[in-house]
């Protein structure tokens, strides 16, 4: 029988920050994802967070290839897993349920 | 143009990191950076895309930095002479520094007010910051030298020369705020606990610059500060925070150039050079500044001239003897 993992998903505010965006409106690229947050994501360190929650298993990504007539390299589209949208959702709920808790 | 964009970065990307980590966080940012600087030029603004190409440029710049760093302390760790260097470098620290403070605790002269309870405890907590910032070098230098070898690469150096430029931050971190505030608080203990006007020690950086500035009297801290009788002894305490926050990195160099050498023999080099720099600073009090002639950036730099002039010899003696 294998052993199920004992360790509890967590969730960074820009992994849930990223969640919500990516759960929100589809599929996105890191640069939509900047610009969609609202300056709270920044450029330089998106693409490593990226990466870490791919690691983590909450997002997937795919490349796309660029429109014939902008060119260049094909772009990595990232949109959220099952696995990243039940985290999410535990999470909110745990959060909201420790504000109620805090707020008596 | 557009598709030229990046491609030099990549290019340096390339070269610093392995392909996965270029694949998986440098192309897509070159490709989302190509995209919007092709936009840009597609609904008519070139300076706008000007202005996205560089900025685009300057962060790719930074994240391969960020990447670059984490894969030389990465590397560096998973050697196994690292690992047991910084172990080193961590207990060297705590030892010299439990010794200084012992020693200088011994040392120090009974207070003038009657002792409170509690004054031992304060003493010792005050001393913590300016041990730990004079034994920093030595522990940056004996953990080289545990670590340095004949068969040590580029990047564990690297990765050694990396955590001694963080010392050395850091104890510049402790020289500009920490240190003369506990010797502020040490000195307001030892006078039961009166406020005292600060001296040269106590002084942050930015009130001994106030200090130094010609001005008939200041106003430090709430207290009226009258000019210093020796601004020679006010500049030899300001240089030589600068100069003992670089020892660290000095001491790591001169640890590398022993590295033919063997083992006791460097250690017992660095821990003279060491107690060498203790005494010199020890010694070049305000009133053996404020009479000698020579220039005062000279006497509170000259412990790491001195260090890193021999560290270059041995280094050119040692090349030598390899060729």
């Amino acid at each position: 029988m294998p052993r199920r993992s004992t360790r509890v998903p967590s969730l960074s505010p820009k992994e849930t920050l990223i969640l919500e965006l990516l759960c929100a409106q589809g599929e996105l690229y890191g640069l939509q994802l900047v610009s969609a947050s609202k300056r709270r994501l920044k450029r330089g360190t998106v693409y490593v967070t990226l990466g870490r929650m791919e690691d983590k298993g909450y997002i997937t990504s795919r490349l796309e290839d660029a429109p014939p007539e902008m060119g260049g390299m094909p772009r990595r589209m990232y949109s959220p897993t099952p696995l990243g949208r039940r985290v999410l959702d535990a999470w909110t709920r745990v959060t909201a349920h420790l504000q109620e808790a805090f707020a008596r | 143009m557009t598709m030229h964009t990046g491609r030099g970065v990549r290019r340096l990307a390339a070269r610093i990191l392995p392909d996965s980590t270029v694949q998986r966080f440098v192309d897509p940012a070159i490709a989302d950076l190509q995209h919007e600087h092709a936009s840009a030029l597609h609904y008519g603004h070139p300076w706008r895309a000007r202005r996205v190409r560089l900025f685009g440029t300057l962060r790719l710049l930074q994240v391969i930095a960020l990447l670059g760093v984490l894969r030389a302390l990465q590397i560096g760790m998973g050697h196994r002479a690292i690992r047991p260097a910084l172990a080193t470098v961590a207990a060297v620290m705590a030892v010299a520094a439990i010794s200084i403070g012992l020693v200088f605790f011994m040392l120090v002269q009974l207070p003038l007010e009657p002792w409170r309870p509690g004054d031992n405890v304060r003493l010792v907590y005050y001393l913590v910051p300016s041990t730990v910032v004079v034994s920093i070098p030595l522990g940056c230098a004996l953990g080289a030298i545990m670590a340095v070898g004949r068969r040590v690469g580029l990047r564990q150096r690297l990765t050694l020369l990396v955590t001694a430029a963080a010392l050395s931050a850091l104890s510049f971190g402790l020289f500009a705020v920490l240190v003369p505030t506990a010797n502020r608080e040490w000195v307001r203990t030892l006078v039961g606990g009166h406020p005292a006007a600060p001296g040269i020690h106590e002084m942050p950086f930015t009130d001994l610059r106030v200090w130094l500035a010609p001005e008939p009297y200041r106003l430090v801290r709430g207290h009226f500060i009258i000019p210093h009788n020796d601004a020679r002894a006010v500049f030899f305490a300001y240089e030589t925070r600068f100069a003992i926050s670089l020892a660290p990195l000095v001491f790591c160099i001169l640890a590398f150039s022993l590295s033919n050498r063997r083992r006791a023999l460097r250690t017992c080099a660095v821990v003279c050079v060491w107690a060498g720099y203790l005494l010199w600073y020890a010694w070049f009090d305000e009133a053996v500044v404020s009479a000698s002639a020579v220039p005062v950036s000279l006497l509170a730099w000259m412990p790491n001239i001195l260090v890193l002039t021999s560290a270059m010899l041995l280094s050119t003696t040692g090349l030598r003897r390899l060729a």
